[in-house]
């Protein structure tokens, strides 16, 4: 729950001279993903993994009480396990090659051990909490050998008793794996396509493989791959293709839907029921009903978006609302439209900087635009974002950022968002709280470098973690406004005070 | 040469043990290195060897009176309240005790506002050798210190002992902290602070690798530790700053730790006990630490307020910077001084607050010929409103307060000597001997000055006016103290023989009417007068 976007779509714009609305030979639209050694927020604790001492620190969002367990060797990557009752996490251990799962009940946490044959760098765990696959994300790996395939992974059944690592492999260099919603099958994308594991089955195997190129090269680089939320379909767009393919995960059979010109950015709604396509080029965004556009590949509706460059995507988790911009171009102007009704006009929004980003709340009422500098004359800030009343139709307050921003994170109640700014180039490091629908943002000063910002929801607080040899965490009480920083979580961890005694 | 008065001679327990005074008398030379108090209306001569205090008092212009008062066996140490009217000292006894008349391991607090001087013993359970004293004197603490006097000894046992309440079942109060390998070097007792289910005091002990706080409203209860190394490096304790923060807000107070070996200062935000631990903790408060790193190892720390609120004030001499530290974010902002100063102090109740409230620190090194004057005007943006550095002839070691009237003025003593004036912020140098010594008296209107030899003078602080003296004897030491009739004595003291000391007017000390006292340690008391 509630981990920020750690530069997500924070992409710089270029190329362009002027603000504007143009249209051919652009550079392609940037969707820049970053995985960090962060922290993940469970209901009310955060988990922060230390690779050197072997353990894990969870902070209690709400008291900010630090504890410390035992892991195994090498604790690195953390992640939220969903459970209805308890907080759950699990740390990959790269050098014990095992991973340890901790379930919070009150301060009391239990620790279970699984083998990880496999190894990895990256988790993928299922939305009932049932099934956790490690895996080995070769984008984080630097210069790896070409002849490393990173095609092992390992699925962990975390109900079962007996026997619960299961090494499997998938296509060469796997870039995402997820799973269907019912955690019947998991999905590895590959170089070599998609490969179905099936988890319903006495012990997860492999069904198939599903080739995403129609040549003799099968290459998903460049390749931006859509899988519905029951499993159903995969959608697949290729860098400077108008088509788009849609794969039935069950067949393997695929339908192309051809577009005006090249597909600039594909995303599914939440619930899978519509994938949105913008073309940039002719200015177009095509909302592509699923599962009938399998069927009637010519059967899609086209709303297009006349005098502003769009060619990105971003959309709300609980909103019909998508909304539109571009960050090839120096563009100011954002876009929306409802993607439960083409026939609604579009409606723009005119920001006062380049929009490099848009994270929206999950309603869409407001949405935060992260804003490139580079292009505005004479503006000192190298950064800048707005907080736009979606819903209201009121103007967008306009923030100076002092640093680049790193992270971004928005309440699941879209009462708050955190936007953790600065690096090692320009270390002004801030953490800027916007609250809406008042707009107002307070500005907190960090003291180092951030890493990544994130909710917890429970506990009502952001949280932003930072570079520190003991760990460091800023919280920010939401109701308050109180800031506390936590630095030295073993320290934390080295308070005796009798109890129990 | 005429006796001297005795006011009082009370020599209990050595007339019970010893007969009469015969060990005085015929006992080896009497050691003259022994403790010597200049208190409030007294001094008082620790003659350990004696098992006795010898209290000379002023009553007149040339008249002293004696009195005796047996203290226990086995010296250890001894300590002044900070109003100079009590003294504390702590004994070990008959070391075995074989035999229950032998004597046991005690603290004693003579207390010198009642004539002749009151004692209140305190019976130890073992003969520890280290004291610590509140300064507010509600708390004594007792522990092991140095080298074991018992045979076996717990190095983490502490005796609390609540000075203003008599003995009784639960005073003293003896406690040991959990042990991780250290043992206790250091208290600081804080003020009141406003904590998570109360105000209360707290006692913060430092061993050579932890801190722990005793609460001292609830000392029963075990005490909180918290451990400060974590990796290969025993990180060690080595000042103590405490703050309640916000005085309407319970949240908010906190100790900070500073390290002698690191660049970082241990913050501990005193929270309240998390909710899941209430029903098994002791205590209402827990303490969540923080790292701040302030860039080089600090060589003092206090809490001040800014306009940006609350900051921790860490001067790190190898930065030539002081640091300050939002204890909320851990951001520590550098102000820049030019100089490698390493003791700071408050003076914003002297000098005033700045505009916007905040405080005013008053700098100073043994290494630097000059103070410096902070004001911690805004923090947001210039980290700083000024810094005032004032050059003087010699590095300060030591700054001493001056009592009112008068306590806009501060003594800087080095190998020479000055006074700075905190508001016209004017240094007055003094032409001294080389490393003199010097003390205020307790009306804060003259300054002693003296050095090894013969000298001796009194600087008027109002005027600023120094008028010197010349013994016909060399001062060991010099001390003030108010006399009976109303009126105040200057005395010097010589270690020579049995000890002897020179008693002057202080309001007007005259070369041809001081009265002298000779043979103290052998209670000769004899006097001469009018040299």
């Amino acid at each position: 729950m509630g981990e920020g976007v750690p530069r997500e779509d924070l992409a710089t714009g270029e190329g362009a001279e002027t603000w504007g609305w143009g249209g051919g030979g652009l550079p392609p639209e940037e969707e820049l993903e970053s995985t960090y050694g962060a922290p993940v927020a469970t209901g009310k604790f955060v988990w922060v993994a230390n690779p050197t001492s072997g353990r894990v620190a969870y902070i209690n969002a709400a008291t900010l009480e630090i504890n410390v367990v035992e892991a195994g060797n090498a604790p690195t990557v953390v992640a939220a396990v969903p459970d209805p009752a308890d907080d759950v996490a699990i740390v990959l251990n790269v050098l014990s090659n095992d991973a340890t799962l901790f379930r919070a009940k009150t301060s009391e946490v239990s620790a279970l051990q699984f083998d990880v044959p496999s190894g990895g760098n990256a988790w993928a765990i299922s939305a009932d909490g049932h099934f956790a696959i490690a895996w080995t994300n070769s984008k984080l790996i630097k210069e790896a050998d070409p002849i490393d395939g990173f095609q092992n992974l390992t699925v962990i059944d975390l109900t079962a008793s007996e026997n619960p690592s299961h090494v499997l492999t998938v296509g060469y260099r796997p870039v995402t794996i997820g799973f269907d919603a019912e955690s019947k099958k998991a999905f590895a994308v590959s170089q070599d396509g998609i490969t179905v594991i099936g988890l319903d089955q006495p012990a997860p195997s492999v069904i198939k493989n599903i080739k995403l190129g129609g040549g003799p090269s099968t290459e998903a680089v460049g390749q931006d791959v859509a899988i519905t939320p029951d499993g159903a379909y995969a959608l697949v767009r290729s860098e400077g293709s108008p088509n788009i393919g849609v794969f039935s995960l069950e067949t393997a059979e695929k339908a192309e839907v051809t577009l005006s010109a090249p597909v600039t950015d594909l995303d599914l709604s939440p619930d899978g029921k519509v994938g949105v396509a913008v073309v940039r080029d002719t200015g177009e965004t095509v909302l592509l009903p699923i599962p009938e556009i399998f069927t009637d590949p010519a059967g899609f509706a086209t709303i297009p978006i006349a005098g502003v460059t769009v060619g990105s995507a971003s959309l709300a988790k609980t909103s019909p609302l998508a909304f539109l911009y571009t960050n090839a171009v120096p563009s100011p102007i954002l876009t929306s439209i409802d993607t439960s009704d083409a026939a609604k006009a579009p409606v723009f929004y005119q920001l006062w900087a380049p929009i490099q980003s848009v994270f929206p709340t999950n309603d869409a009422s407001h949405a935060v635009v992260i804003h490139s500098t580079a292009d505005v004359p004479n503006s000192t800030y190298p950064a800048a974002m707005s907080v736009l009343p979606v819903a209201a139709d009121l103007p967008a307050k306009l923030q100076g950022l002092d640093g680049p921003v790193v992270s971004v994170a928005i309440s699941p109640q879209g009462h708050r968002a955190i936007v953790a700014t600065g690096d090692e180039q320009l270390p002004q490091y801030r953490l800027y709280v916007a609250a809406m629908p008042s707009l107002e943002v307070t500005q907190i000063n960090l003291a180092s470098e951030p890493i990544a910002a994130g909710i917890v929801a429970q506990a009502d607080r952001g949280y932003v973690a930072q570079k520190h040899p003991d760990g460091r965490i800023t919280f920010v009480d939401f109701k308050s406004g109180e800031v506390r920083t936590l630095t030295g979580f073993e320290l934390g961890s080295q308070v005796v005070d009798g109890s129990g005694e | 040469m005429r006796r001297p008065t005795i006011a009082a001679l009370l020599l209990t327990t050595c007339i019970a043990g010893c007969g009469d005074r015969a060990e005085v008398w015929d006992g080896p030379p009497p050691n003259t290195d022994l403790p010597i108090y200049g208190m409030r209306s007294t001094i008082a001569f620790l003659d350990n060897e004696a098992e006795r205090v010898v209290f000379a008092t002023p009553e007149t212009v040339g008249e002293m009176s004696f009195a005796e008062v047996t203290t226990g066996r086995g010296y250890q140490t001894s300590a002044l309240s900070s109003d100079r009217q009590k003294l504390v000292t702590l004994t070990a006894g008959d070391v075995p005790r074989r035999k229950a008349e032998d004597q046991a391991p005690a603290l004693r607090i003579f207390d010198t506002a009642a004539s002749p001087p009151t004692q209140t013993v305190f019976e130890l359970a073992d003969a520890l050798s280290g004291l610590a004293l509140d300064p507010q004197m509600e708390f004594g603490v007792v522990y092991p210190r140095g080298a074991s006097v018992a045979f076996v000894q717990n190095p983490n046992e502490l005796v609390l002992v609540r000075l203003n309440e008599p003995p009784s079942e639960t005073n003293p109060l003896p406690a040991t902290i959990r042990s991780y390998g250290g043992r206790p070097e250091g208290f600081t007792f804080t003020d009141e602070l406003l904590l998570p289910g109360g105000a209360r005091r707290l006692l913060v002990v430092r061993t050579d690798r932890d801190v722990a706080l005793i609460d001292l409203n609830q000392p029963e209860k075990p005490e909180i530790t918290v451990k400060l190394t974590t990796g290969a490096t025993q990180l060690v304790p080595a000042g103590i700053a405490a703050s309640d923060g916000d005085p309407e807000d319970e949240n908010d107070a906190r100790v900070a730790v500073r390290l002698a070996n690191d660049n970082s200062v241990i913050l501990l935000d005193l929270l309240p006990t998390p909710a899941d631990k209430v029903d098994t903790s002791p205590h209402s408060f827990s303490p969540v630490p923080n790292i701040v790193d302030v860039g080089g190892v600090p060589s003092d720390i206090t809490f001040a307020k800014t306009d940006g609120g609350l900051r921790l004030l860490a001067l790190v001499p190898n930065e030539k910077a002081l640091k300050l530290v939002d204890p909320a974010t851990g951001v520590a902002t550098s102000v820049a001084l030019g100089a490698p100063f390493e003791k700071m102090s408050l003076v914003t109740n002297i000098v005033g607050p700045t505009d916007a409230g905040s405080d005013v620190a008053l700098l100073w090194s043994a290494n630097v010929a000059g103070v410096a004057f902070v004001a911690l005007g805004s923090t947001i943006g210039t980290p700083y409103k000024s810094v005032e550095v004032r050059p003087v002839d010699f590095p300060a070691y030591a700054v001493l307060d001056v009592p009112a009237p008068n306590n806009h003025l501060k003594i800087l003593m080095g190998n020479q000597l000055s006074i700075l004036d905190l508001l016209s912020r004017t240094i007055t140098p003094f032409v001294t001997p080389q490393n003199p010594d010097a003390f205020v008296s307790n009306d804060g209107q003259r300054l002693w000055i003296s050095a090894s030899g013969n000298d001796f003078a009194k600087v008027d602080l109002t005027t600023k006016h120094p008028q010197n003296y010349f013994l016909n004897q060399n001062i060991g030491e010099a001390m003030e103290v108010e006399r009976a009739d109303g009126g105040l004595s200057f005395i010097t003291i010589r270690r020579q023989g049995a000890l002897s000391l020179s008693m002057f007017d202080a309001l007007a000390p005259s070369l041809e009417q001081n009265t002298e006292y000779f043979g103290i340690l052998y209670g000769d008391y004899s006097q001469e007068g009018e040299q």
